[in-house]
């Protein structure tokens, strides 16, 4: 089931949360709204799911299959919506909870007992939780009962599934496996699924597509690996993974960096980490620099360098290239950009520069 | 925002819940709780001013005729024309045409009714509650309710630190009996207490022994509003006590200070809040207690008789307006008292955090 | 209060100064709580089962009884609905003027049980009250009723269930009712399925409170009460009579079915206290 989103304002008080927010998703992808806290993300899915009334403006609407929900409340628009922390029925076992959403259809749509308690099982089943049927949720782990959130979400078959932060309250190790986990769920079962998360890691590894949101509009959006790879913004390449900012100026036509450093240069280049080159000798366009750390414990080779500026620069180098020329504290180098970006007061710029 | 407009929310049943809310809320509090600020305001307005008419004539003078015997006379509306050949006026309370010479008043205008009421009701008010029998009340009761107060910090602060700090016997059983004197009717507290201060009861006597009445003494007030008042201050500090378990003491002395200098520097402040909040509760609870208290005070007036009681005599004596008058000074005075109270010490406590 | 008891464990060896303190807190508990109760029982028993029995068995004691319960019959069940009521309104919603709402909800615990009666009284009086000469008119007898004590007692137990169930309800929050909502409950599904079973042992507490106060109010109840022998007298007033006529062994006897409730009540506090911290 396709989502369309036109033209959504929120304002809480003061507070305009929701900028003029409009977006499609097509049947069956598994989407990622990814932002800061406070970007509003999160009052987008309470908006979609119908938990939260967008402001009366001209065009508002959320369309579910070409069809509007503006009108239905949250208990009719069937959306499963996982919540940050679970909302799990504190007084309900874990059966109990999943059949929730069965057991109060009218009597006319019900299912029987034993058809409540066959897809309770066969969900419990799908989020591995078979032998916990009939525990309390105080009695489950933040991971087991971010499944069983999931779980109930699932029983009343939703046309669209809304997860808000769903790994925000686990720690490093169940967040990673979970991760695979629900990509693994969402290619099996194709329901069309939003979730929210401020991860770009997460949100990289697991959504067929990313909405990059930031003070309530949308920055950007589209498939994961074009928003990284060509973001259209500082904001969206700042955010979606480390950079290196330089600070500089334009003249004549042309971005100037690592000369005097002005006050508040209206040029930046952004550079990832590992698009850098690390050089012996100068060579134009290089970036002279001091290593003062070199850190090779993990999967990559992490090295901090002080340009002339004082400022610190990061490289992220793979092993094997660090291997073929490794530097080592207090060596004089010089960093050449391999890829780089520049923005002018936030936008993308394209255009010759100098170092 | 306007009043009573609550922030989006998508729950169900917020305007019928907020309107069956004010609709129980005025019924049972506002309204009744309105009659006493309303009655005492208006407790002038028992007499009406009236022009006396003579001959057909108005004179100058007012007259003041009780509110509740207006019937009894023929009386025209104020600014009626007494020179005409017929007027309108209520004639034993129901309107009619009379002629001007059987109009015995007219009534005032509504400004000299307002006025005399106030001028009449300020000093009317003011005798009630300044009279003999009504002050000496409210010196037994606020004396009593503050001696109990005082007396209900150090034996409520005991109790509290033997059930947080100390492995007592029974500790469940202790704990749950604090709450007794919330749970018994009052008037079983207080013919218990007449039992057990009575000159032959257990403990009268043996203070009969020492010289000590406490039966129909201010002593046995004072001791029927420490029981009731205990609770409150051992359920204010429990809590308090418990979260601030030992570091603190123990950060104190491990800095030189004795046990003692560590709880009158460090602890006790640190516990005012809750100790101000028990002792203010207690203190309310025994200036309007009632049934607790009458049957041991003796009520003898001016020297035993507590303020809820003389309410009471004033009720059974269809003294409306006394017990009006009497009730709503006891109410501002305590709620000035509990107001100050916090007030001043949450100020002290704001001085002392920074 | 507070309901979030918990006994610290305690691991310290007993110094002097303890050993003083916890003594003289027992002999406080005795002198002050264990012995008035015991005087009551030993006063109401002391002349054996039978005279208890004989004495509570008098008609106007009965009807002293029948009239109690009759009156918390009908308040306890008003002000449990009300008490949810406005629990949800003001626990479940942010508005303007709920902090208003809810120090008036408080009121009644603020006002003298002399001059809650004082009240209705000056609004409900057959003479002068501001609808007694109007009810008066229409054969309404509110006051020196049973009505009377019904309005009285409703006043002055109206803020308990609320009370507890405010700060219980602000706690949880309202995200399991959005999932129920989300999950296709409707409103009264929501409510009966997630919100009550979340908040009873909190309503109980309160249901438990308001009771006992119901079935012991002097005061207020004193001030309305015709004081009429087997028609409006209550339990607690009953007493009063019997005791001012010197009918000690009555006045204990009966005396002693309301300590028992009380000792009940606290029982029950004490254990619901402890289902509360446990969770729920």
């Amino acid at each position: 089931m396709s989502i369309e989103i036109k033209n959504i304002n929120k304002t809480f008080k003061d507070f305009r949360a929701l900028h003029n927010v409009s977006l499609d998703i097509p049947t069956g992808k598994l989407v990622a709204i990814l932002g800061p806290s406070g970007c509003g993300k999160t009052t987008l899915l309470r908006i979609v799911a119908g938990l939260e009334t967008p402001d009366p403006v001209a065009g508002a609407d959320i369309v579910f299959d070409g069809v509007s929900a503006s009108g239905s409340p949250v208990n009719r628009r069937r959306v499963g919506f996982v919540f940050q922390h679970y909302a799990l029925f504190r007084q309900m076992t874990v059966f109990e909870n999943i059949a929730f959403g069965l057991r109060v259809k009218p009597r006319s749509e019900r299912p029987s007992r034993e058809e409540i308690r066959q897809t309770v099982h066969d969900l419990l089943e799908l989020v591995q939780l078979s032998r916990l049927g009939d525990r309390y949720p105080d009695q489950l782990s933040g991971g087991q009962r971010q499944r069983v959130a999931l779980a109930r979400a699932l029983a009343i078959r939703p046309k669209v599934l809304l997860l808000d932060e769903p790994f925000g309250a686990l720690d490093a190790q169940v967040r990673a496996s979970l991760r695979r986990w629900l990509r693994n769920l969402h290619d099996s079962i194709h329901v069309t699924s939003i979730f929210v998360t401020h991860d770009q890691e997460e949100a990289l590894e697991v959504a067929d597509e990313v909405v990059v949101m930031n003070k309530g509009r949308i920055e950007q959006s589209g498939e994961a690996n074009d928003v990284f790879r060509h973001p259209k913004s500082e904001f969206v390449m700042n955010f979606l993974g480390e950079v290196n900012i330089f600070h500089g100026r334009f003249e004549d036509d042309k971005a100037v960096f690592g000369q005097v450093r002005p006050p508040s240069g209206e040029a930046k280049m952004l550079v990832r980490p590992h698009d850098f080159d690390i050089r012996r000798v100068a060579a134009s366009g290089g970036i002279p620099a001091e290593v003062i750390r070199v850190l090779t414990a993990g999967s990559i080779v992490k090295i901090e360098l002080l340009d002339q500026q004082k400022q610190v620069l990061y490289v992220h180098q793979s092993h094997a290239e660090y291997g073929r020329n490794p530097v080592r504290v207090l060596d004089q180098v010089y960093l050449l950009p391999k890829s780089s970006r520049i923005f002018r007061n936030g936008e993308d710029w394209v255009g010759d520069y100098v170092i | 925002m306007k009043f009573f407009e609550k922030e989006h929310s998508v729950l169900p049943g917020f305007r019928p819940t907020l309107g069956l809310t004010l609709f129980y809320l005025t019924l049972i509090v506002l309204l009744p709780l309105s009659t006493l600020v309303i009655n005492s305001a208006a407790i002038g307005f028992d007499e009406v001013p009236h022009y006396p008419v003579v001959d057909g004539k108005v004179t100058g003078e007012l007259k003041y005729l009780p509110i509740g015997a207006l019937d009894e006379w023929t009386i025209a509306r104020a600014g009626t024309d007494l020179s005409a050949a017929g007027v309108k006026a209520l004639v034993h309370g129901e309107e009619a045409e009379v002629t001007p010479a059987a109009v015995e008043y007219v009534e005032a205008p509504f400004g000299v009714k307002l006025w005399s009421g106030i001028c009449r009701g300020i000093p009317k008010f003011w005798n009630i509650v300044t009279s003999e029998r009504v002050l000496a009340s409210f010196r037994v009761t606020f004396g009593t309710a503050l001696i109990a107060a005082f007396a209900n910090l150090f034996l409520g602060g005991v109790i509290a630190y033997a059930l947080v700090r100390i492995r007592l016997p029974f500790k469940r059983i202790i704990d749950a009996l604090i709450d007794l004197p919330f749970a018994m009717p009052t008037a079983i507290c207080g013919i218990a207490m007449a039992t057990m201060y009575a000159p032959k009861g257990p403990v009268g006597a043996i203070a009969e022994k020492f010289g000590v009445k406490i039966a129909f003494t201010p002593l046995g007030i004072t001791l029927a509003m420490i029981f009731i008042g205990m609770p409150f201050v051992v359920r204010a500090l429990q809590p308090a006590l418990e979260d601030l378990g030992h570091e603190l003491e123990d950060a104190a002395m491990s800095l030189g200070a004795s046990r003692f200098t560590a709880w009158r520097k460090v602890v006790i402040p640190t516990l005012s809040p809750p100790l101000v909040t028990g002792f203010t509760l207690a203190f309310a609870r025994g200036l309007g207690e009632y049934g607790t208290v009458i049957f041991i005070a003796g009520n003898t007036p001016l020297k035993t008789e507590v303020t809820s009681l003389l309410i009471v005599t004033q009720l059974e004596q269809f003294d409306y307006a006394g017990a009006t008058a009497i009730a709503i000074t006891m109410l501002v005075i305590s709620l000035v008292l509990i107001f100050g109270i916090n007030w001043f010490f949450s100020r002290r406590h704001h001085h002392a955090g920074g | 209060m507070s309901n979030t008891k918990t006994f610290a464990k305690v691991n310290e060896a007993p110094t002097l100064f303890n050993v003083v303190i916890g003594i003289f807190a027992i002999l406080i508990v005795i002198l002050f709580l264990i012995l008035p109760l015991g005087l009551i029982m030993k006063e109401a028993f002391g002349k054996g089962l039978k005279v208890w029995f004989g004495s509570i068995a008098e008609a106007d004691t009965l009807a002293a009884i029948r009239l109690t319960l009759l009156t918390t019959a009908i308040v306890v069940p008003l002000n449990t609905v009300f008490g949810i009521i406005m629990a949800w309104a003001l626990a479940k919603f942010s508005f303007k003027g709920r902090t208003f709402l809810i120090s008036l909800i408080d009121m009644p615990f603020a006002v003298s049980p002399i001059v809650a009666g004082l009240i209705f009284i000056l609004l409900l009086g057959p003479r002068n009250g501001w609808f007694g000469p109007w009810l008066e008119s229409h054969g309404i007898h509110l006051v020196f009723s049973t009505a009377g004590i019904v309005i009285a007692t409703l006043f002055v137990t109206f803020p308990f269930v609320a009370r507890e169930l405010i700060p219980l309800m602000r706690e949880q929050g309202s995200e399991e009712e959005q999932a129920a909502l989300s999950l296709g409950a409707k409103p009264w599904q929501m409510f009966w399925k997630v919100t009550l079973p979340n908040i009873k042992w909190g309503l109980l507490y309160g249901v438990i409170l308001c009771t006992a106060r119901s079935i012991g109010e002097f005061g207020a109840v004193s001030v309305v009460s015709g004081h009429i022998r087997g028609e409006t007298n209550t339990l607690p007033l009953h007493v009063e009579i019997l005791y001012n006529e010197y009918s000690f062994t009555a006045a204990f006897a009966a005396a002693s079915i309301l300590s028992l409730v009380a000792v009940v009540t606290i029982v029950l506090k004490s254990l619901l206290e402890r289902r509360i911290n446990k969770g729920g």
